[in-house]
């Protein structure tokens, strides 16, 4: 028994830590849109793809921009492109299922719209981005679609870990903390 | 990685194969096995890998303990079932029941929403039968990491069963053959798991969705075909992946327990649960119906003994209400089933048409992650339905589905089972079984690689 129960105490310690660990997650670092914008476009070439406004925000998603705080929002500049970027910053967590909600109900319009005919649009829809980083919710559809989130994520100070693995790069930041950790056609 | 992507077919398989056959000795074979399925949990995983080496490092350690004290055995039995219980119930359970006491209440507790470590249910159940056979001295603790470590990743069934039970494979992680026709016969179950899941379970999948999208506009048809194309979807998905992990356990000298036993053709509910998810069904008869008095107690614990096994069973599938409720479902079917139904003298083919009937009716609640939405379609299947009892769309989804239908129905029966083992006991038969294997091998690969629509159902057990 002397030995046995520090050793359940050691077990019952290090599943605190190895908990402490999974759970940990880094607050993104409180940024203007501008500077995750120029950090995609300083990585990514955005094809397929235009910079537009509050009335496109509007038709698309459905979403007032004077409601949130600011808004970078990359629209198809063709009918037959799916291709889009939208990352809100929101005045308020809490204000972040509207704007989820909206994201989840553009792709299934976009969805419908390609039914039948678009398999590669599909196919991109069917990989779409949707996920929420504190204040910034992030929407990305498209054939690079993931480094586009990765890069916003690492500009945000986003990792896995609370220490930089030797490995860690823009492109291996995991999507543990919300993302889709399993995907189909991996 | 899921066994049905280009990924794992022609990069991981292959790599995992090679190097596992290089190496001639078995305790290497184990390094090989052990690695290649931490690095093929690792592909999805990177972060909740460490969750599971933890996990092996726990059951390994204190099976090592309760192997040299008989005095404190239960007192180290009890740790290991509530650290693994823990780990199931944090990350598995946690966001349900906050959300659960946040409604009940009206408290706005916070909730983080965690990513369910994918085949966190079956490896803590493999663990659990490690640590409790352990206890009941069927063999001795495992002394080697490695070989505890090959057990609980072992990759071909890591992530979707069939819960491999230590007592069946302890003798095979030390000794174990590899032939031609070991692997070959591997090799043909895999290919037929994947021909199942790719050819069968992707497409009644995509029927389904197409009838869900519908909403409640449906007719009372359209209902009972939309959950056909589930119960067919979930069949050949699981029994699918069964069969892979199976075969791939071949291909390596294992030999794993069949998890499926053409489940539609039972006569009855409690012969439903002897055919479907046999590993699951045996684990918690072997380590909560029986220790509990199983069938050997009065009326009123045995009524008790079925509800906990049920209950058990449905939260295992999922932390959801409608799960909890599939399970009582089955309590209650199985209890009416023991003590009215059975003493009914039924012609078979009616009890067979019953069986199946609340087997459909059972997926219903299944799939049902909304009350109204569950509602709604037990409605329709009763007649209850908007577009009526038969309309154009429930003719258009069967007609234009009529082949594959007729194919599920084929692969349901028995006889097709008997014949394809026949095969193997001629040479005609053996040219048939390698032909039809290349034909669904270049199919599937056609269709993974043509189509995007791959989701697995079991992963989020």
């Amino acid at each position: 028994m002397k030995k046995i129960l520090p050793l359940e105490v050691l077990f019952v310690l290090l599943l605190a830590g190895v908990m402490a660990l999974l759970l940990w997650k880094k607050e993104p670092d409180d940024l203007p849109l501008t500077d995750l914008e120029q950090a995609v476009l300083s990585s990514c070439t955005l094809t397929g793809m235009e910079k537009a406004g509050d009335m496109r925000l509007k038709r698309a998603f459905g979403l007032n921009a004077a409601d949130y705080d600011s808004y970078i929002y990359y629209a198809p500049d063709n009918t037959m492109s799916v291709n889009e970027l939208l990352v809100v910053k929101l005045p308020d967590e809490a204000r972040a299922d509207e704007v989820l909600a909206a994201a989840e109900a553009r792709i299934e319009t976009q969805k419908k719209n390609f039914d039948g005919y678009g398999t590669d649009q599909t196919a991109l829809l069917q990989d779409a981005r949707v996920l929420q980083e504190g204040p910034y919710v992030i929407f990305a559809v498209g054939q690079d679609a993931g480094r586009w989130v990765d890069v916003i994520r690492e500009k945000l100070g986003i990792r896995a870990f609370p220490f930089p693995l030797p490995w860690e790069d823009a492109a291996t930041i995991s999507d543990a903390r919300g993302g889709a950790l399993w995907s189909s056609a991996a | 990685m899921v066994f049905s992507s280009v990924t794992f077919l022609f990069l991981f398989l292959p790599a995992s194969l090679l190097l596992y056959y290089i190496i001639p000795d078995i305790r290497w074979k184990n390094v090989v096995l052990f690695f290649v399925s931490l690095v093929f949990y690792a592909w999805g995983e990177p972060v909740y890998v460490i969750l599971m080496l933890y996990s092996i490092l726990l059951n390994y350690a204190f099976g090592r303990v309760m192997g040299r004290t008989q005095k404190y055995k239960k007192q180290v039995l009890v740790f290991l079932i509530v650290m693994n219980l823990l780990i199931l119930g944090f990350f598995k359970y946690y966001g349900f029941l906050m959300d659960t006491v946040n409604s009940l209440t009206g408290l706005s507790l916070p909730v983080r929403q965690l990513a369910l470590p994918v085949g966190i249910s079956f490896y803590t159940f493999q663990a659990l039968s490690y640590d409790i056979d352990l206890y009941r001295g069927k063999f001795p603790p495992q002394k080697n990491f490695i070989a505890f470590g090959a057990y609980i990743t072992m990759f071909p069934q890591l992530i979707a069963g069939p819960i491999v039970r230590y007592e069946d494979i302890e003798r095979q992680l030390t000794a174990r053959t590899h032939s031609l026709d070991g692997f070959g016969s591997g090799a043909l179950r895999f290919t037929a798991g994947l021909g199942k899941k790719v050819l069968l379970a992707n497409l009644c999948g995509s029927l389904f969705d197409t009838i869900q999208a519908s909403g409640g506009n449906i007719s009372t048809a359209t209902a009972w075909i939309g959950t056909l194309a589930y119960a067919f979807q979930i069949y050949f998905d699981f029994s699918g992946y069964s069969d892979m992990a199976i075969g791939l356990g071949e291909c390596m000298g294992f030999s794993f327990r069949e998890n499926f036993e053409d489940p539609y053709a039972c006569v009855s509910v409690t012969d439903f649960w002897r055919r479907w998810h046999i590993s699951l069904g045996t684990w918690f008869r072997e380590y909560v119906y029986i220790p509990l008095g199983g069938n050997r107690v009065s009326t009123t614990k045995h009524i008790r003994n079925i509800l906990v096994v049920w209950l058990l069973t449905g939260l295992w599938h999922g932390a959801s209400w409608n799960f909890v409720l599939w399970g009582l479902y089955y309590a209650l079917l199985l209890i009416l089933e023991k003590y009215v139904f059975l003493k009914w003298k039924i012609p078979s083919f009616i009890r067979r048409i019953f069986a199946l009937a609340f087997v459909l009716l059972g997926w219903i609640i299944f799939y049902s992650q909304e009350f109204p939405q569950m509602l709604t379609t037990l409605a329709a299947t009763f007649g209850f339905a908007a577009n009526g009892f038969a309309d154009n769309a429930a003719l258009y989804y069967l007609t234009s589905n009529a082949v594959l239908f007729g194919f599920c129905l084929a692969f349901c029966i028995p006889a097709t089972g008997i014949f394809l083992k026949d095969c193997r006991n001629h040479l005609p038969g053996r040219i048939l079984l390698a032909a039809g294997g290349a034909a669904v091998l270049l199919l599937s690969v056609a269709f993974m690689v043509t189509e995007n629509y791959n989701p697995f159902l079991y992963f989020r057990f």
